[in-house]
Formats: C-alpha cells, sequence, structure tokens
C-alpha cells in the first residue's frame, strides 16, 4: 500500500512547482490592457453589449492592443484598485465609484489624461465634452477621469397616473409635490395594493441623499463649507428636514416603513406598483420598465421642485469615473483605450444600445430618432439636469459616509422623535467627527 | 397501544409537512420566481400559478458562462475537501494519538482559528494587501488555500472528537499485529470515523461553496471566478434582477444536494462496527 | 499508549503551517493596524490604545453587543433543540426517506446565503410580500415585521435559526451515529423508556458533539455580518445593528482600518472568551 504521507509530500511539491512558475502570459507579442468594471463584456444588458461591440472595434483598429475585462462587483471594486494600487497590481484601467475619486486622486491612482493624448486633442473636441463632469476631479489643472455611466438623481414619476388625476408635470414647488402625493396616495381598484404618492427610502445600506439634500441646495451653494466641515444644521437644512419629516408623519404620502426601505426594495415596491413618484436614479429608468408590473412606458423623470417655484432644486450629479492606473505598464495604450471609449462612434453606442446619457454634446445632434423617441425623453432631462441643475459630490476633501449620516437623521427624527435641528447637529458632528482626523 | 402507533405516522407527516413548509417556502419561491418572465415576478397578488413560464433567465446566465464558474466551484470545493481531510485526519490524529511538547497549546491555536475565520470578512481588504504583496492573490490555488485554512479547524476538531472515541486498545492491538502509525491511522481509525469524516467533508464542502466575500476580493479574472461571484454579479450596480438571481442560485444548489446524497451514505451508514463488543 | 513526538509534530506541521499563513499572520497585520490611524491602507501614526478606546467608548458600540448576544443566543438555543429533534428523528430512518429528510433539512444551509436572505427580506417586507399575503387571505390584518424594531430583531432571528438548523442536525446526527446499539439494546431489556433511554445514554454521550455545535452556532450567529445586512440592515432605526454590521461598515464603507482592526481584534477575544466559557461549563457539569 502506498505511503500516503509520500503522496501528500508529493502533493506538496507539485503545488510548489506551480507557484513558481509564472503565470502564462496572453497573446504573445500583442499588449494586454487589464480593465476593471462591473460590466461584463459577455453579458446581454445594453449596456454589457455596447462596451463588447466597443472592445471590438478598437482591437480590430489597434492590431497589437488586447482589451481583458475583469469584471467586479462593484461595491467591493474600487476599494480593490486602492489597495492593489499600493501592493503595485492593479490594472491599467479602473471605473471608480464616485464616492471614491477624492480618495484616488489622494492616493495618486490615476494618471492624467494630459500625459496620455489630451494635448493633442483640438479645441473643438475639447468644447464638445466639456461640461461639469470634465472638470471633476481637476486636481492641478489636469484631467484624470470621463465619467461614463452618468447618472442623476431626480424624481421619477408614472405618466398614467398622474394624467388621470390632472396633474402638470413638472412640479414646480414643494408644496405642490406635496399637494400631487397626497391625491396620489390611494388604493389601487385593480390590484388592491396601498397606493403611496412619494416613494423613499432611508435605511443606511447602499444610501442614495435625501431629499434634504434638495431642499438645502435650493438655498445653500454647497452641502460643505471650504474646510470640509458639514453644513448641514442650517436654516435650510431644518426647514428642509422638517418638510420630509411631515411628508412622511403628517401628510402620509411616503409610509413609515420607508425608514427602513433600502433604495432596492423602493425601487422593487415601485416596479410593482406601489409608489406613484419615486427618489430614484435616472439609469434605473430602463429597469424600471423591465420589471414593471404595470405598462413600462409610462415610467417618466422629472426635475426637482423649489421653494418658490422659480427653477429647479439641483440633483446628485453621479457618475463612474473611469482612469488610468498611474503605474500602469501601458500607460499609453491604455490611455488609447479610455480615448477612444468616449469618442463619437463609442459615445453614439453608448447611447442607442446602452440607453445612457450621451457624454459628447455633438452626439444629441446627431442621432436626432434616437432622442426624439418620447421613451427617452428622461436622458434628456437627466442631460439639462447635468448641465443646469446638479451638483457633484466634492472630492477636494473627505466625505465618507456623508449620505449615511444624513439618512441616519432622517431616521432619528422620524423614529426616535428626535427633535430636527439636533438630528442634524448630530449628523454634522457624526460626519466631522470620521472625516476630520 | 394501538391508536398511538397509528397516530405516530400521522404526527410525523404533519411534522414532515412543517418541515418542508418553513425550510424549503423561500426557496421554492426563488425556484419559481426563476422561471417567470420579468412583468410577472413582482406581481401583487403574487402569482403562483396563472403565468407564463419561461427559461429566458436560465439561458441568460448560461450564455453569460455559468456553467464555468460552476466548474470552477466543483474544483474549489473538491480541492478544499481533498486537502481538507487529508490534513485535518493527520492532524487530528497527532493532536490525539501522539504526545509532544507544547502538544496542548498548539490544539488551543488550531480551535482559535474558528472565531478566526468566523470573523475574517471585514478584514479581507488588508489581508488582501498582505497576501497580495507574497503574489499570493488571483491565482488557480488562492480560494484552495483561504477555504481549506478557514475549516480547517472545524474539521481538526471534528476528527479529534471522533478518534477520541475510539479507545487506544484498539491502536495497542493493532501495533501488536504489525501495524505502525499511518497505517493504523488508514487501516483502523479511518473506517471507524466514517461519520465524523462525511460530517467534515460536508462543512468543507459547503463552507467553500457558499463563501463569496474573499472570492470576490481575492481573484480578479473571470476564470478564477466561483459560482457565488457570479450569482451576486445579478445583485449589481442596476438594481436587483431577481429572474437571473434565483435562476442561478437554484443551479448553484443542485451540486451540493448531489454530493450530499453520497456523503450522507458514509453518515447515516457508520456505525461502530462491535469493536470493543464483549 | 502515547508515542514519542517526533512524528505527531510532522503530522500536526502542514495544517499548523496553513492555519499561521492565512489565519494567524493576518491577525497580528491587523493588530498592527488597529494601533496606527489609518488613511485607506496608508497607515499612519502610531496612535496606541486610541481606536480601542474609541471602539468601546462609543456607546452605540455597547448596545450592538447587546443586540448582538440576544440575536446570537436565541438563535443558537432555537437552532440547537430544533437540530436534536431533527437528528434524532433523523437516526431512525434509513434509506431515501432519511436522505430526503435530510436533504430537506439542509437546504437553507446551502442556498447561497445573500440569495436565502433576500428571499425572505421580500417574504417579509410590507403589505407586497408573500407573508402578509398570505396573512391577509387568513382573514388578519398586516403586520410590520421588518419596520418594527421588536418584530425586526424576531425575524432576523428566525432567518438566523433557519439558515443554521441543517448545520446543527449534520453534526449531531454524526455525534448521534457515534453511539453503539448495543447501549440502547441493552437498556431496553433492563426496562428503561424511551425518555429515560434518551436522558440518561443519548444526551450524555453526545456532550462533545452538542458543545461543538454549540460553539460553532454561536461563534457562527455571532459573526454573521450577511444576514443582518440583507434581511434588516441594521433598521429600523439602530434596532437591529449588530456588531457584525457595524464592523463591516467602518471597514468597507468608512474605509477606517484602523478602527475596523480594533473592532475585530476585540471580537475576536470575545468569541475566544465565550468558547473558553463553553468549554468550561461542560467540564463542570461531569
Amino acid at each position: 500500500m502506498l505511503d500516503k504521507r509520500r503522496m501528500l509530500i508529493c502533493f506538496v511539491l507539485i503545488g510548489l512547482i506551480m507557484m513558481a512558475v509564472p503565470s502564462l502570459a496572453f497573446g504573445q507579442g500583442a499588449t494586454t490592457i487589464r480593465m476593471w468594471t462591473f460590466l461584463n463584456p459577455a453579458g446581454s444588458s445594453g449596456r454589457e453589449v455596447a462596451l463588447r461591440q466597443i472592445i471590438e472595434n478598437f482591437e480590430a483598429e489597434n492590431l497589437g492592443i488586447k482589451v481583458v475585462v475583469e469584471p467586479q462587483q462593484w461595491d467591493v471594486m474600487t476599494s480593490k484598485f486602492l489597495a492593489a494600487h499600493q501592493v503595485g497590481n492593479a490594472p491599467d484601467i479602473c471605473w471608480v465609484l464616485d464616492d471614491d475619486l477624492g480618495a484616488a486622486l489622494e492616493l495618486d491612482a490615476l494618471a492624467d489624461f494630459e500625459s496620455m493624448f489630451l494635448s493633442e486633442w483640438s479645441e473643438e473636441d475639447i468644447q464638445d465634452v466639456d461640461d461639469a463632469f470634465w472638470r471633476i476631479g481637476n486636481k492641478d489643472g489636469k484631467h484624470y477621469q470621463v465619467t461614463l455611466s452618468r447618472n442623476y438623481i431626480s424624481i421619477i414619476y408614472r405618466k398614467d397616473l398622474l394624467e388621470t388625476k390632472g396633474i402638470e408635470v413638472p412640479i414646480m414647488t414643494w408644496d405642490d409635490l406635496i399637494v400631487a402625493a397626497k391625491e396620489l396616495t390611494e388604493v389601487d381598484p385593480e390590484t388592491g395594493i396601498m397606493r403611496w404618492g412619494l416613494g423613499q427610502a432611508f435605511a443606511t445600506e447602499q444610501a442614495d441623499p435625501p431629499l434634504i439634500v434638495q431642499g438645502i441646495l435650493n438655498e445653500q451653494p454647497s452641502l460643505f463649507a471650504e474646510d470640509g466641515t458639514a453644513r448641514w444644521s442650517t436654516e435650510a437644512g431644518i426647514r428642509a428636514l422638517e418638510m420630509l419629516r411631515n411628508m412622511i408623519l403628517v401628510h402620509g404620502i411616503t409610509p413609515e416603513s420607508a425608514v427602513t426601505s433600502s433604495v432596492e426594495d423602493m425601487y422593487q415596491e415601485f416596479s410593482a406598483g406601489k409608489y406613484a413618484m419615486i427618489i430614484g436614479a435616472g439609469v434605473r429608468v430602463e429597469s424600471l420598465r423591465n420589471q414593471a408590473t404595470f405598462d413600462g412606458s409610462v415610467v417618466d423623470m422629472m426635475l426637482w421642485p423649489s421653494w418658490d417655484g422659480e427653477g429647479y432644486s439641483p440633483g446628485a450629479v453621479k457618475g463612474w469615473h473611469v482612469g488610468v492606473w498611474s503605474q500602469s505598464n501601458h500607460k499609453q495604450e491604455a490611455g488609447k483605450f479610455v480615448e477612444y471609449m468616449f469618442n463619437e462612434e463609442s459615445d453614439r453606442l453608448w447611447v442607442t444600445l446602452g440607453g445612457q446619457v450621451p457624454v459628447r454634446k455633438s452626439t444629441i445632434a446627431r442621432e436626432p430618432e434616437f432622442f426624439n423617441d418620447p421613451a427617452n425623453d428622461y436622458l434628456q432631462t437627466m442631460a439639462k439636469g447635468f448641465s443646469d441643475y446638479g451638483f457633484a459630490q466634492p472630492w477636494e476633501f473627505r466625505i465618507r459616509g456623508w449620505k449615511l449620516d444624513l439618512n441616519n437623521a432622517v431616521q432619528a427624527v422620524v423614529v426616535d422623535g428626535v427633535p430636527v435641528e439636533e438630528a442634524l447637529k448630530n449628523a454634522e458632528m457624526e460626519f466631522n467627527r470620521r472625516n476630520q482626523k | 397501544m394501538r391508536l398511538r402507533s397509528k397516530l405516530i405516522p400521522v404526527i410525523e407527516i404533519c411534522l414532515f409537512l412543517v418541515l418542508i413548509i418553513i425550510n424549503a417556502t423561500p426557496i421554492a419561491w426563488g425556484v419559481l420566481s426563476s422561471l417567470k418572465q420579468n412583468k410577472d415576478i413582482l406581481a401583487f397578488p403574487p402569482k403562483i400559478i396563472g403565468f407564463t413560464p419561461t427559461l429566458e433567465h436560465y439561458t441568460r446566465i448560461i450564455s453569460s458562462g455559468f456553467f464555468q464558474s460552476l466548474l470552477t466551484s466543483v474544483f474549489y470545493s473538491a480541492a478544499c475537501i481533498v486537502f481538507g481531510v487529508l490534513l485535518s485526519l493527520f492532524a487530528a490524529y497527532g493532536f490525539d494519538r501522539y504526545h509532544f511538547r507544547f502538544r496542548n497549546a498548539l490544539f488551543l491555536l488550531v480551535v482559535m482559528g474558528i472565531p478566526l475565520s468566523m470573523g475574517s470578512g471585514a478584514l479581507l481588504i488588508p489581508n488582501y494587501l498582505y497576501m497580495a504583496s507574497f503574489g499570493l492573490t488571483n491565482r488557480w490555488y488562492t480560494l484552495v488555500l483561504l477555504y481549506t485554512t478557514y475549516n480547517l479547524p472545524m474539521a481538526i476538531w471534528i476528527l479529534k472528537g471522533a478518534l477520541e472515541a475510539v479507545p487506544k486498545e484498539i491502536d495497542e492491538a493493532a501495533t501488536i499485529d504489525g501495524c505502525t502509525g499511518l497505517s493504523i491511522l488508514f487501516r483502523i481509525l479511518l473506517p471507524l470515523s466514517k461519520p465524523a469524516i462525511a460530517a467534515a467533508s460536508i462543512f468543507l464542502f459547503i463552507g467553500s461553496w457558499n463563501e463569496f466575500i474573499a472570492a470576490s476580493v481575492m481573484v480578479d479574472s473571470p476564470v478564477l471566478r466561483p459560482v457565488q461571484l457570479t450569482i451576486y454579479h445579478y445583485l449589481g450596480f442596476f438594481g436587483r434582477e431577481w429572474g437571473p438571481l434565483t435562476a442561478a442560485a437554484s443551479l448553484a444548489v443542485v451540486p451540493i444536494l448531489i454530493a450530499f446524497a453520497f456523503l450522507s451514505r458514509l453518515l447515516v451508514s457508520g456505525l461502530t462496527q462491535g469493536s470493543t463488543k464483549g | 499508549m502515547a508515542r514519542r513526538g517526533n512524528r505527531g509534530v510532522l503530522l500536526v506541521v502542514p495544517s499548523l503551517i496553513l492555519i499561521f499563513m492565512f489565519l494567524v499572520f493576518p491577525f497580528f497585520y491587523s493588530l498592527y493596524y488597529s494601533v496606527h490611524q489609518t488613511y485607506f491602507f496608508t497607515v499612519g501614526r502610531f496612535s496606541g490604545l486610541s481606536n480601542f478606546i474609541e471602539v468601546l467608548g462609543n456607546l452605540e458600540n455597547i448596545k450592538s453587543l447587546g443586540r448582538t448576544l440576544v440575536l446570537t443566543f436565541s438563535s443558537a438555543a432555537i437552532t440547537l433543540v430544533l437540530g436534536i429533534l431533527l437528528a434524532l428523528w433523523v437516526n431512525k430512518k434509513t434509506g431515501i426517506t432519511a436522505l430526503v429528510i435530510q436533504s430537506i433539512g439542509l437546504i437553507p444551509w446551502v442556498t447561497s446565503m445573500v440569495v436565502g436572505a433576500l428571499l425572505w427580506r421580500w417574504i417579509f417586507i410590507g403589505d407586497l410580500g408573500l407573508f402578509n399575503y398570505i396573512v391577509v387571505l387568513l382573514g388578519g390584518t398586516p403586520i410590520s415585521l421588518l419596520s418594527n424594531a421588536k418584530n425586526a430583531m424576531m425575524s432576523l432571528i428566525y432567518v438566523v435559526s433557519w439558515r443554521t438548523i441543517g448545520y446543527a442536525m449534520v453534526l449531531l446526527l454524526a455525534g448521534l451515529k457515534a453511539i453503539p446499539e448495543e447501549l440502547y439494546e441493552a437498556s431496553e431489556i433492563d426496562g428503561a423508556t424511551k425518555l429515560q433511554s434518551l436522558t440518561y445514554i443519548t444526551l450524555p454521550l453526545l456532550r462533545t458533539s452538542l458543545l461543538v455545535t454549540a460553539i460553532v452556532l454561536t461563534l457562527s450567529n455571532f459573526n454573521n455580518m450577511t444576514v443582518p445586512m440583507v434581511l434588516t440592515g441594521g433598521g429600523p432605526g439602530r434596532s437591529t445593528n449588530v456588531i457584525s454590521m457595524e464592523l463591516y461598515r467602518q471597514a468597507f464603507v468608512y474605509y477606517d482600518f484602523g478602527i475596523a482592526s480594533a473592532m475585530s481584534s476585540l471580537v475576536f477575544f470575545f468569541n475566544t472568551a465565550l468558547v473558553l466559557l463553553y468549554v468550561r461549563l461542560v467540564k463542570w457539569s461531569v
């Protein structure tokens, strides 16, 4: 009988030998660029198909460069990237979460576009892409990212329900919003579901900023002071949180269960018919339409109301910041691909196949059919929000967990009955304590 | 007396039904959802029947590489079982039947490994730094090593418990007959500890099959991804896609149930062979 | 008869190497983090015990610990009792029946944790979930399972127990199978009832299995990050915010690895204390 211990030793030796053999290199003679994103080119959703097409086009025009995508879990991807940056084996391109762009810049993880391709761009081209997104992360005047999968958080509503009630869109003041939501709160005669006028979500996991933010930004230029401390317990903030509290406890347009609902639950319930309007992200409109138990085409988006009805409150502007690793061995090639991802043809693919808002202003003119389709109206709403009514998260100072702190304040007020000003002050203190260390 | 014996099967069937309802409801709901079209999945009142079933979610996940990740998981779990059982058998034998310096301290260390491995989730990113600096991440053996290690303390403890129950007189009897160290382990002790080995194998299998946090951090390339990551892909940035999510989760349970069908034979049939009768 | 040392050491070394490399060293690595101020992964200035003090001094953390203990022990107790009953029942069966019952008992454990918890959340949540649908069908009024602090904790305990019963069943079954048939036969001849067999033969001989199961259940429930996060997200308010969730938040949301490491070390010491406590208790009841 074989001595099992010898067998084990053999196993170990084989293992050690295999460890010593370096991993096979991809395609000899070709440069391989690694990219981390949450999209899977082998997938079937619109964006994934668009990505696949863009990669195919790029490789066809650039024989000798291969793009390998390693899809990652979106919520750990950026921190993995930053950890890998520290150790020295990060991918060549990464899609950075907007919450973490500041950290990425602080840790010098991204390479500037000027050194790769931007200096060769014509003035016209730069004009085409120049907007609030383009200016995010402009450390020392250089550009470190291009924002893809652009997102806008505003009010998503059901056209059919608002029409039946004769409510005019867009809704211009907060009071009008509350009145409209009240009218829309009723039991659905067909399905027996209790429908609420305005769905919101305040659970602190995967939080979206609560609408206090809109109330505040209507009157203040920013949520933060210049040194990065929070400015939420201002008059505007108190007024906004009071209104939010009343929406739940007085007007009854948002159910109390909103304090435990996560954003995902809210979307799910909207698709199931529980809400007439929700505070949601533009990139979700498509999947909401797909999963709706009612006719999905009625899902549309409007901009935020304001206190006085003159103009709209700014909505949160978000996206994925695509950048090149500062220590990549293939910076020029990686830069080439990043540049390719938002050239005219690729932008067209992102829009028509992926249903995204374009990066380039010229794309709208080039795709009249697409943009005239009423189903894509919401994309134009988003674009308007981007250009005139949007605010991006600051990246110059640390803002970890700000959304959670605000949602905690909401919970404290609604669940524990904490007075509004105190809740906001506590949230500020928590935020400052964590980020000003 | 007669009433009692008639009543027992009835009670048993009731118990069985309760068991099924509690345990299987969410799973049944999941499988049901995986067969519905998108517009039916979230419908209220919930549709238990009365919808047109579809296999679109299954075809979608299969065409996105589901089976490859399934095979990868099978590889990881199988390797984990083989190494895990071997290593823990040796270790349990060593701890139980041999005396050496620091024996108790080292065993305590092993036992402390159980809370260490269970609490390791939050610290995975620093662990990533530590392992990456040795070049141990994103390799075919990365998760094998990790999963084996995480489940090893438990396996050692189970097997040591089983070996403890076998009287040392058997070892002596065997030595008299001319057996030595390892062959005692494999010829005599192993057959007597089959239920424990089966239990340890089940833990090793399931522990490695269902793990996802370490997998999402420690490996990068798609080809090294286990099936859990493929499932969680559908809890993506654009929301919960119930259809493919439940389809993937349903398919992922199948290999475990198959493995369990095999391993449970060891578990159920392991009776002591009358080793110390008389 | 014990054997001389060297062979023993060799047998044990491979396992120890793995355990050292992937469990012990990372632990010390994280201890290193815990005594510094960190930003992301960059280690800043040495700060001694300040992270620990910050963790222990935060009232919220103490409350979390309390909730965690409630969750842990309630679930462990429920699972242990139901696990024993299930194992005893299956023990008497053979063949296909045994296999089927075991498989059904195992289903919660073998399904992926996140999907299982998500499905329960779907079933429990609000008036659109399956649970309230059935309640209304049976003529009741909808119960808010996840938006009400007490109910949320109970739902959490329920789902955690649900998950681990299969675990307990397998462990205890292995222990049951190791009890020789002859003991039961002998006691039957002596005229003992089933209950007496249970109390005087089964339970004492099952002691090690019970201990192992109890320890594993306690540790597993204490450290379970996934189910609380997916099922209740710590809510409503903070009523189900258990330690593991706080830990996750510090590590993956705030990226404060100094604090997360300090917390994690404290959790580890607490867990070890629990294990030692269990072992002591069992030794005393001899």
